[in-house]
């Protein structure tokens, strides 16, 4: 498993959080590269580019739902309701707690919905929660 | 004539029409009947009459046979009744037909003229008859016997004149026995009325004179009494001739004179009652015809009568039926709830009318109704509508706290992180590290304060403009551009406002901040240095409401993020400046202004904004 180096999208319009997301990825794992898409047009060009089968998928996407241009929601509809890219497991990763997002993200099939943490230290630990689960889920062996 | 009815009657008086014309109809056919009847029983009792006279006729046939049948009788048996029966008989038929020809019509009294005479014609040879028979009766009464004594006296005288031994005596007895003879034969005669008794009677009578005048002649004694004698026969024989002649006269009277009378008179009467049986067929045909003409001109008359008032009660009877069966179908659409169900024209105040007039009151009802409905309808329009406002409102509000606490938490997340990063690069010593992410935390504040006060600025949009007037374009965005001249030709950027630009009604201040907005998008995202940028604003009027567009040379916005641009806090490009909150104001402007904004764009061909202003009220103008 660690033996390859894992892509981990991150679609993210704030450089600030990315840069902090990237911080701890980065800290914790050394073996994943980061790909940041900072808006929604970026990152329907980067899915449009995956889908010819050249690159390997994404080992895991973490999405913001706030973005320039096409948002979260859309962007997790393109993936999920394409046949190959739907593999891909995408972690909503936003400052939304409300509820009528949750159940949005939840009913186009996203893998899980994280509100992204206030707390000192718990961005990072919730970084690394998330890292651990899917490095447990066997997923990636589609 | 249904129509006339409807009209001009009442319900009421239409029936009453309807009973008043079948009874007087009814009266018309009975006095009609009455007077066919009595003109019948007219023809019948003149009928009766004629067939009376008939009667009398019959009688006068019956009369005349009984009174010949009375004279024959008496005739020939002599009863004095049977006479007196004849006298009765001719004096009652007398009178009779004198009463009869006062009365008759002038044919029958000709008739019975001619029969008069004859009658009296009749009783006189009758009369003549009964004359002859009392001369004869009185003959053979009297003389007769007289006479028969007179020579049995004087032939007894001769013989015992003569002496009984003389041959003379048996010559007197043959003469006596041949006077016998001759009487005896005489009443056979009268008995039998044969003549050849008359003939015998005779010849002895001759052969008794014969013998005498032979004595006489031997014996020239006793003269005077043989001639006296013979005197005597000659009398009788006379006598007896006599009788013979009056039997005879009066046979031949009653016979032949009396009998041709009663033939006549019979046949005269034969004759009348031929006469009266013709009369009566003519009457009888005459009545029949009359009758019948009568009865036919009844039945005429009825039928006639009969359909006039079948079709004067048809008319009556669709008067009343016609005007129910209207209202009827009025009802049923009034039930239905119709307002605009027709009410049939009605003119009389009856019955029915009053019906018309409670159709009348259901129809206001039903209009009222209606009216109630229709403003019950437009209340809940209204309600609707507001609800939807409240709604969308509600809608928006919730958007607008979900933006926010997403972009408002974002800088907290941030600094929170970047603390928490310097933390841990203090601890591993890297303090140079640490203090550089310092300016992450001081940008990110800044920009929650900007975010803060964008906030601030958006919610007040709306909630303290209540400063609304007349506005006229030309001139504010004529002093629009005066503001911004200096800096717009600073960084090269044209700006062209149109003439004949319209009057609005709306707060001065969001105006020119709507405005301010998007020249600030046009010159944040202007393009083409090289030809120059610019934005161009004109207008276009219609009868209802004004554009007024906003066109640029930018870079353009592609169609599918052309509504997402005027949500809250949402940017295209997010290295540009700015928090995303410009074109929500506008749109918020717009609205409360009760218009609308939307773009036209494609990528590279810049793009125009349409800003659609409602025509202001000819009072919010003035």
């Amino acid at each position: 498993m660690t033996h390859q180096r894992r892509n981990l999208l991150l679609i993210e319009d704030s450089y600030e959080h990315a840069e902090l997301a990237m911080f701890y990825i980065a800290e914790y794992r050394q073996d994943i590269n980061t790909i940041h898409l900072p808006d929604g047009g970026s990152a329907m060009q980067y899915l449009a580019s995956l889908r010819s089968g050249e690159y390997p998928l994404p080992w895991l996407c973490l999405l913001d739902l706030k973005l320039p241009k096409y948002d979260g929601h859309e962007i997790l509809a393109t993936i999920k309701n394409d046949e190959y890219l739907t593999r891909i497991p995408v972690v909503v990763f936003t400052t939304s707690a409300a509820s009528k997002d949750i159940q949005q993200a939840v009913i186009k099939h996203a893998n899980s919905f994280i509100t992204k943490p206030m707390g000192a230290d718990r961005y990072g630990m919730t970084i690394d929660s998330i890292l651990k689960y899917w490095e447990l889920n066997q997923h990636d062996r589609i | 004539m249904t129509q006339f009815l409807i009209n001009h009657f009442k319900l009421q008086q239409r029936i009453n029409i309807g009973y008043i014309l079948a009874g007087s109809v009814s009266v018309v056919i009975v006095i009609l009947a009455a007077v066919a009847f009595s003109s019948i029983s007219n023809d019948y009792r003149s009928y009766v009459s004629s067939s009376q006279k008939f009667h009398i006729d019959l009688l006068l046939t019956g009369q005349i046979i009984d009174i010949h049948r009375q004279a024959m009788i008496y005739t020939y048996q002599g009863h004095a009744s049977a006479a007196d029966q004849v006298m009765t008989g001719y004096e009652n038929l007398l009178k009779q037909l004198d009463a009869d020809l006062q009365v008759n019509p002038p044919k029958i009294q000709a008739l019975l003229d001619t029969i008069r005479p004859h009658l009296k014609n009749y009783y006189a040879v009758f009369l003549q008859v009964k004359k002859q028979r009392d001369t004869q009766q009185y003959l053979i009464r009297n003389d007769f016997h007289h006479h028969a004594s007179t020579i049995e006296t004087l032939i007894r005288n001769l013989t015992i004149q003569f002496g009984q031994s003389s041959d003379v005596h048996w010559q007197f007895e043959s003469i006596l026995n041949r006077l016998l003879s001759a009487e005896r034969n005489l009443y056979r005669y009268l008995d039998i009325l044969d003549s050849s008794y008359v003939i015998a009677a005779k010849e002895q009578l001759n052969e008794a004179i014969a013998i005498l005048e032979n004595i006489g002649q031997q014996n020239h004694v006793q003269q005077n009494l043989i001639k006296e004698a013979i005197d005597g026969l000659e009398r009788y024989r006379k006598s007896f001739n006599e009788v013979v002649q009056r039997t005879r006269g009066y046979l031949y009277l009653i016979n032949v004179v009396m009998a041709a009378e009663a033939y006549e008179i019979l046949y005269q009467s034969k004759k009348l009652s031929t006469f009266v049986a013709e009369e009566m067929t003519a009457r009888e045909q005459a009545i029949s015809a009359h009758v019948k003409e009568i009865l036919w001109m009844l039945m005429v008359c009825c039928t006639a009568l009969l359909v006039i008032m079948t079709l004067i009660t048809d008319s009556i009877r669709r008067s009343i039926a016609l005007p129910i069966v209207r209202l009827a179908h009025t009802f049923r659409a009034l039930t239905e709830g119709s307002s605009q169900a027709s009410i049939p024209d009605y003119p009389v105040n009856d019955e029915i009318g009053q019906l018309m007039h409670a159709a009348t009151s259901f129809r206001k009802k039903n209009m009222e109704t209606e009216c109630l409905l229709q403003e019950s309808m437009r209340l809940t329009h209204a309600l609707e509508s507001s609800h939807k406002t409240l709604e969308h409102t509600n809608e928006e509000l919730e958007q607008v706290i979900h933006t926010v606490s997403h972009d408002l938490k974002s800088p907290l997340v941030t600094s929170m992180g970047f603390v928490s990063i310097m933390r841990k690069l203090a601890d591993q010593g890297q303090y140079e590290q640490a203090v550089s992410r310092l300016d992450k935390i001081t940008l990110s504040i800044a920009r929650m304060e900007q975010l803060i006060s964008d906030l601030l600025d958006f919610s007040r949009v709306g909630r303290i403009d209540l400063d609304y007037k007349r506005i006229d374009m030309n001139a504010l965005l004529y002093q629009f551009a005066q503001t911004h001249e200096e800096n717009l030709n600073r960084i090269g950027f044209t700006l062209r406002i149109h003439p004949n630009l319209p009057v609005i009604h709306g707060n001065e201040s969001r105006i020119l901040q709507l405005f301010e907005n998007i020249l600030t998008n046009a010159v944040k995202y202007a393009l083409n240095e090289e030809q120059g940028a610019w934005l161009e604003i004109g207008a276009i009027t219609h009868y209802d409401h004004f554009l007024i567009f906003c066109r640029d040379n930018g870079p353009g916005i592609e169609p599918a993020f052309q509504q997402k641009i005027f949500g809250l806090f949402y940017r295209l490009d997010n290295h540009a400046e700015g928090s995303g909150i410009g074109l929500a104001i506008v749109k918020k402007v717009m609205k409360i202004h009760g218009g609308d904004i939307w773009v036209e764009s494609e990528p590279g061909q810049g793009a125009c904004f349409w800003l659609r202003f409602p025509q202001p009220k000819t009072a919010e103008v003035s």
